[in-house]
């Protein structure tokens, strides 16, 4: 092993040339992988994100019908306690059902959703606010204030301080019907939620739809959302509800999971790509490498090192250099990544401003998932030494007598 | 709401004769008794789910199948709705909101309130006698009762999505005692049962109902508190200033 | 003598030639790649429900409204039909309806279709798994899918009862028998979309009244249609906007409508849009992906270039003695700079052409047999995709690759470059 260090030690230009053929070849897997893989973590949140939540815990019979008779009663302890696991990054309370909602002449029927906006992410809402505002001086007294999606108010004619009426049925069959008085215009990301969300505050949601102390779904975010499906069984567990099950959107919302599948099928195709291009990268630098050191195997032979050795002394060598260059090129991988995770790259063209209008973020984000860096930096290194079976070859190659 | 008067006429108005063994004619005669009365009721509603069972009080006021008005006095929370037909409008009134707002008949469509009472959904505008084959079946003991039992097959025309109705008319002058609704499998999707029967205003009809969808899965029980003869309706009292001052009305 | 240096060492300057030409064919073949897997997702989403362009009226743009029928349907139709870039039109109509069976009812939305035209335009007529589409034009046939005939527990020559509102407002309940059932891109759209003959809804409807009944596409909501190229819509908007018996307004994928009350005033009553206008989010997958995938490709030939850089180093390593004496005997640095500039542009002359040849052809033989992904079936499937993707090959990438390629190798020439002539002749010479 010592003696590897010397041999690399002593004719450092090759080997940090070597070296940094791995580096590279780490650095650009990473990349893009990082990418490929933060895209569609971005497509999924924003989708998923907002209103359907990446793990939802409700009532087990409550996806897909969404039926609110099946709210379950609220209990504030172990929301906290779930807040507190460091696995989840955020947990809101929500209760959602249908009505008929009415401005003069005009009626749509409607989903809407009860938010408790001291426990969401204020920017959130803020940041999908069109018209209005989010503070309401509504008290317990009066009309609810309501906040339509962008294209519910056109299509109601209705605008900020109208009077709307909701009508129809409550939490397990009891009447929901009463006025709403409209605080805000939103932007949901999709005109088809647009035309059929409205937002009210929890506990006017309440009060509204019969179902006092009751909490339709709660709506949890873990830290690393790529994980919703795989943490979802084991904080059910740890936070246990009566009659409550966790499902995360995979199982929720399956065509969308399948279609990112389908895209990241054909992504490993275009990583499959790279890694012909570096394979033959570093395969090129071994070759080189041993063109070069022909001299050095004929000489160390013919004072009588046995070829197996020298070999073993190739292999370790090209580890080394494997695992300096792997090092080397996660760090740089690594950087460049978090580089573009605070800045992120912007999607070109008035396409862009179309989608921001939407509410979709035009930016190609990268994953900071670290294993990305170790499956590739191991798929790396084993190619490192694949490629130096080349100069291994050549050693036994190598003719006996010094030309 | 005005599905729910249907049921309950639908199955109580029975001819006052039967002749025979003719199964259309049996039919037809519950059905052409239907159409006539004008009638002030209350009714007490009970539908039992799953996961909950909800109850109900209301009072009706009916004229033939085109008008009727509704109004729902228990519980607390929902007390003082009103619901109106009038030809081929509904409309509903809240005193918590004040205003009359026009219901699309969309919304018609789904089961009324949590409960099973979808008479206009099962049938629709169909008639027993009229628009379905029939095979009579011979009598039998159904809720105490001597029946005859015909069988009803819709015509290929119809607009029913069951395969076939099961009716069980009362021998002795009390009607439908039970209806089965069969999906083509052969199972039995919803089924009509008169529980009990009694005389309000000189007329004998059952006041006690039971509605059970997906084989007792989900039931809904009606009961006839009050039934009188109102001659006086006309369709120029179903307004919609009525339905805000229902208080003052008898 | 660079030429002679290149033959010198056959092996050197092949992992040279290879590695360019790798890289070029990885980069074209990726690009065919996937615009192909690109282009076959968004083609399938498109025929499956939303077609390539879309006219409605205004209002029912606005309201969905079952009374929104288009004006003055037969001009538009009459137009379209003209127009060279349209291949194939489908009216229809959509109404909001209830429908119910033995075991069940549901809220579905029900598209009254003419049966011959839709399959020119939707491939829902080739998605059938039982039974058979619709092809009578006023039967009482219904198509659903079989997520929705699963939950109203129907099959073949099952009864169904579609309740809905006429355009008069009254409610009516029409019969309908199952015929076939289809298995449409995703579930949430199976779960609600049923189809009918336009002809027997339209009656029911009360539609035909005041329609000659001589026309063969009497009524429609929308109008559905496609077009040669879906990529290239702009300018056959332009063309239809311009027809005077149309008086369309064209949004394309940056607007929505702002303001009914404005376009009311302008008097504009139809409303054309393309795919990307209907349904954004396709659009913008679309865009996402043609974006990254010039960032993946930008970054393929980034690694291709340091490969190149790399292996150039290493072969400047291995030539320090002989570089040492050529400099011994007088070549001035100048000359040696040039030469082995020289040497990796005459080796990426080899390699790209190789590159270029390789691309076209495993593209070209792709796209006719396609690759079949193993193992993401069920993902494809449920999107309505076939797990054979077929690339397409893309010469107008080959000029600016080449180019990209030419400056690479260039750049990555330099350096190697610039390390050999720091060389210490004398140094060198005595180098193992």
């Amino acid at each position: 092993m010592r003696l590897a260090w010397r041999n690399l030690g002593r004719n450092r230009r090759r080997s940090a040339i070597t070296a940094a053929a791995v580096s590279f070849a780490l650095f650009f897997a990473i990349l893009i992988r990082s990418l490929q893989l933060g895209i569609y973590s971005h497509m999924i949140e924003t989708v998923v994100g907002g209103m359907a939540g990446y793990i939802q815990v409700a009532d087990s019979s409550y996806w897909p019908s969404q039926n609110i008779d099946v709210a379950l009663p609220e209990d504030p302890k172990w929301l906290e306690s779930v807040r507190q696991d460091d696995r989840i990054a955020a947990a809101s309370p929500r209760l959602s059902g249908f009505t008929l909602l009415s401005y003069n002449t005009e009626s749509a029927v409607v989903q809407w959703t009860g938010v408790d906006f001291s426990s969401e992410d204020p920017e959130y809402w803020s940041d999908r606010l069109i018209t209005g505002s989010l503070r309401s001086e509504q008290l317990d007294k009066g009309p609810y204030p309501v906040w339509l999606g962008r294209y519910l108010a056109e299509g109601l004619h209705a605008q900020i301080g109208d009077t709307v009426i909701g009508m129809g049925q409550g939490y397990q069959g009891s009447l929901a019907n009463d006025l709403m008085i409209v605080a805000g215009t939103l932007r949901l990301g999709n005109p088809e939620l647009e035309k059929r969300v409205a937002i009210l505050r929890l506990e006017d949601a309440q009060a509204f739809s019969g179902a006092y102390g009751m909490w339709g779904t709660v709506i949890v975010t873990p830290e690393n959302p790529s994980k919703s499906i795989q943490i979802a069984p084991s904080l059910a567990q740890d936070h246990p509800l009566p009659f409550a099950t966790w499902t995360s959107w995979e199982e929720r919302m399956p065509e969308l999971q399948q279609a990112i599948q389908a895209d990241s099928a054909g992504g490993i195709v275009i990583t499959g790509i790279l890694y012909v291009v570096i394979s033959f990268g570093l395969l090129g630098t071994m070759i080189m490498l041993a063109n070069e050191r022909k001299r050095e195997f004929t000489m160390q032979i013919a004072l009588g090192v046995k070829r197996r050795v020298l070999a073993l002394m190739v292999l370790t060598e090209a580890l080394l250099l494997g695992l300096v260059g792997a090092i080397v090129g996660a760090l740089m991988g690594r950087s460049v990544v978090y580089y573009f995770h605070r800045n992120p790259l912007r999607l070109l063209g008035e396409i862009a401003d179309a989608m921001e209008q939407q509410g979709w973020e035009p930016v190609l984000p990268p994953s900071l998932d670290w294993s990305i860096t170790a499956t590739h930096g191991g798929i790396v290194v084993a190619i490192t030494l694949l490629a130096s079976l080349w100069p291994i070859y050549s050693v036994y190659k190598s003719p006996a007598i010094q030309r | 709401m005005h599905r729910i008067v249907y049921v309950f006429f639908g199955l109580i108005f029975y001819p006052l004769s039967i002749w025979g063994q003719n199964a259309a004619q049996i039919l037809a005669q519950a059905e052409l008794a239907s159409v006539q009365h004008a009638a002030y009721s209350e009714l007490h509603i009970k539908a039992e789910r799953t996961r909950y069972t909800r109850e109900m009080e209301l009072r009706s006021w009916n004229l033939g199948n085109a008008y009727s008005l509704v109004e729902i006095t228990a519980p607390e929370r929902d007390a003082g709705t009103v619901y109106m037909k009038s030809e081929a409008s509904l409309q509903t009134y809240t005193p918590r909101t004040g205003k009359i707002v026009q219901l699309p008949s969309s919304m018609l469509m789904q089961g009324w309130m949590g409960t099973d009472a979808q008479f206009d959904q099962i049938l629709g505008a169909a008639s027993l006698s009229q628009d379905f084959n029939h095979t009579y079946l011979g009598k039998e003991t159904v809720n105490q009762q001597e029946c005859y039992h015909i069988r009803c097959i819709p015509k290929a025309s119809t607009p029913v999505a069951y395969e076939q109705v099961d009716a069980f008319v009362g021998v002795t002058q009390t009607g439908w005692v039970r209806l089965l609704f069969y999906a083509k499998s052969g199972r039995v999707t919803q089924q009509m049962d008169a529980l009990h029967f009694k005389e309000f205003d000189g007329i004998r009809m059952p006041d006690e109902i039971k509605i059970s969808t997906n084989g007792g899965g989900q039931t809904t029980y009606i009961t006839l508190k009050t039934w009188e003869k109102r001659p006086d309706l006309r369709p120029e009292d179903f307004t919609v200033t009525r339905m805000k001052n229902l208080s003052e009305w008898n | 003598m660079a030429w002679r240096n290149i033959w010198r060492s056959p092996w050197r300057s092949g992992v040279v030639i290879g590695a360019m030409a790798l890289g070029v064919w990885a980069g074209i073949f990726m690009m065919g790649w996937a615009t192909g897997l690109n282009d076959a997702r968004t083609r399938s989403m498109l025929d499956d429900n939303v077609g390539h362009g879309r006219i409605t009226s205004v209002e029912f743009d606005a309201t969905k409204s079952s009374s929104a029928l288009i004006p003055r349907l037969q001009p538009i139709l009459n137009d379209l039909q003209e127009d060279p870039e349209v291949t194939a039109i489908a009216p229809r109509l959509v109404i909001q309806a209830m429908i119910q069976s033995g075991s069940g009812a549901a809220p579905a939305m029900v598209l009254g279709v003419y049966p011959k035209a839709e399959k020119t335009v939707f491939k829902s007529a080739r998605t059938i798994t039982q039974g058979r589409y619709l092809d009578q034009e006023t039967a009482d046939e219904i198509v659903l899918g079989e997520e929705l005939a699963k939950r109203l527990e129907v099959g073949i020559d099952d009864r169904l009862v579609l309740t809905f509102q006429d355009i008069n407002g009254e409610v009516h309940s029409g019969l309908f028998y199952v015929v076939g059932l289809y298995d449409g891109a995703s579930n949430l759209l199976e779960e609600t979309m049923l189809y009918v003959p336009a002809l027997n809804i339209a009656q029911q409807m009360e539609m035909l009244d005041s329609v000659p009944r001589s026309q063969s596409f009497p009524v429609a909501h929308e109008v559905c249609f496609r077009v040669k190229d879906p990529y290239a819509m702009d300018g056959t908007i332009r063309q239809l906007r311009e027809q005077d018996s149309l008086r369309l307004v064209n949004l394309s994928h940056r607007e929505n409508i702002e303001s009914l009350e404005q376009l009311n005033r302008d008097e504009m009553r139809t409303i054309v849009r393309e795919w990307r206008s209907i349904s954004p989010e396709l659009g913008y997958a679309d865009e996402i992906m043609a974006q990254s995938l010039l960032l993946f490709m930008t970054i393929i030939l980034l690694a291709m270039a340091f490969g190149i850089l790399n292996t150039m180093l290493m072969a400047i390593l291995e030539r320090t003695r002989e570089l040492g004496m050529l400099m011994a005997v007088g070549m001035n640095k100048r000359r040696i700079f040039t030469l082995i500039v020289l040497e990796t542009l005459l080796l990426s002359f080899a390699g790209l052409p190789i590159g270029l040849l390789l691309g076209h052809g495993t593209l070209a033989v792709t796209s006719q047999t396609g690759i079949t992904l193993k193992g993401v079936e069920q993902g494809l499937a449920e999107f309505g995709m076939e797990s054979t993707i077929y690339p397409v090959t893309v010469p107008e990438f080959y000029l600016p690759i080449a180019g990209l390629v030419f400056v690479l190798a260039f750049l990555s020439a330099l350096y190697p470059a610039r390390k050999a002539l720091k060389l210490n002749p004398i140094e060198s010479m005595r180098v193992l």
